[in-house]
């Protein structure tokens, strides 16, 4: 080079060679090495992608269940009998069939009221405003 | 086994011939790269691991690899980043002052493990390791791959000027270092 030799003339006259050497078969096995890096990187990164997929996918599943049934009404609203009855008492004009309702109470404790003292000592034993069966009877 | 140019390669690997295209230019590349770093980490299983970065690098980005710039001088740019990478993550590593390192690539030329030089040769060797890294680069890509100043621009991000100015030194320092002054 025709510029070193101003610069650095001892230098310009020392054969120029690469001292470094790479061990035998090296650069036969070199782009092999480099595919199989590729390759297991390229699965590393799917599997890591699949991974998050797999429980972004579970995530946003368990939220959108979560809002649904937060947005549900809920079956188990706890009213009390006292409720219960209070509400009869105060609507059994306008919203019950008095047949219909006696027949429920008996239904639902499972009571045969065979005879005319048997239905008595039963709605005694109700919480059942008197007077105002009184005045319906 | 057929040469391909570069523009050939990127057109093959843009088709359905991507690990094969790629193939075909690790092999047409690997003994300069390999050489090129080499030259810079001094020891042949750093420079291994670092070759091997830097080719996987280059398939990462050869899909976005815009063809207006030169596939040859993209990949020197990476192979220069790495190794500079390289030594500056051995160095905080290890804790190791900047001597040191020298120091320690020093020992492994006088090893001479996987090198054939002559005494001359290593003396060249030492007398490099104490320029400078990025001067160090830049004779190395002068003297030995003798690259234009132009593509050793594009490799280093560096004008004209400052690279013929930083050879010019490196060159004069490593003459007086030969000479023993």
């Amino acid at each position: 080079m025709e510029e070193l030799k101003n610069i650095a003339p001892h230098l310009s006259q020392l054969p120029k060679k690469d001292a470094f050497t790479a061990p035998e078969g090296y650069f036969d096995d070199l782009p092999s090495s480099i595919q199989d890096r590729v390759i297991s990187q390229s699965k590393t990164k799917s599997r890591v992608f699949s991974a998050t997929w797999t429980f972004g996918s579970l995530g946003l599943a368990a939220v959108l269940c979560w809002v649904f049934f937060l947005g549900q009404p809920s079956d188990e609203t706890t009213v009390t009998k006292q409720e219960v009855t209070a509400y009869v008492n105060e609507n059994i004009e306008q919203e019950f069939d008095e047949t219909l309702l006696a027949d429920e109470l008996i239904s639902s404790d499972n009571k045969t009221l065979t005879s005319e003292e048997n239905l008595e000592e039963y709605i005694l034993n109700q919480d059942i405003d008197e007077q105002l069966l009184r005045e319906e009877i | 086994m057929a040469t391909y140019s570069d523009k050939e390669l990127l057109e093959m690997f843009h088709t359905e011939q991507s690990s094969y295209a790629f193939n075909l230019l690790v092999r047409k590349y690997q003994k300069k790269i390999y050489a090129h770093v080499r030259r810079i980490v001094i020891d042949h299983d750093d420079a291994n691991d670092v070759v091997q970065n830097i080719f996987i690098k280059v398939w990462k980005g050869l899909e976005k690899f815009k063809e207006d710039s030169e596939l040859y001088t993209w990949i020197y740019r990476i192979s220069v980043n790495e190794s500079l990478t390289f030594l500056k993550k051995k160095r905080t590593k290890f804790f190791i002052p900047i001597h040191n390192i020298e120091k320690e690539m020093s020992d492994k030329i006088d090893a001479g493990e996987h090198f054939s030089g002559d005494e001359i040769e290593k003396k060249l060797q030492k007398a490099l390791l104490k320029l400078p890294e990025k001067q160090r680069i830049v004779f190395n890509l002068r003297y030995y791959d003798e690259m234009p100043y132009e593509e050793m621009s594009q490799v280093l991000g560096t004008s004209v000027g400052a690279l013929k100015a930083s050879y010019h030194i490196a060159a004069k320092k490593i003459e007086e270092n030969l000479l023993g002054h």
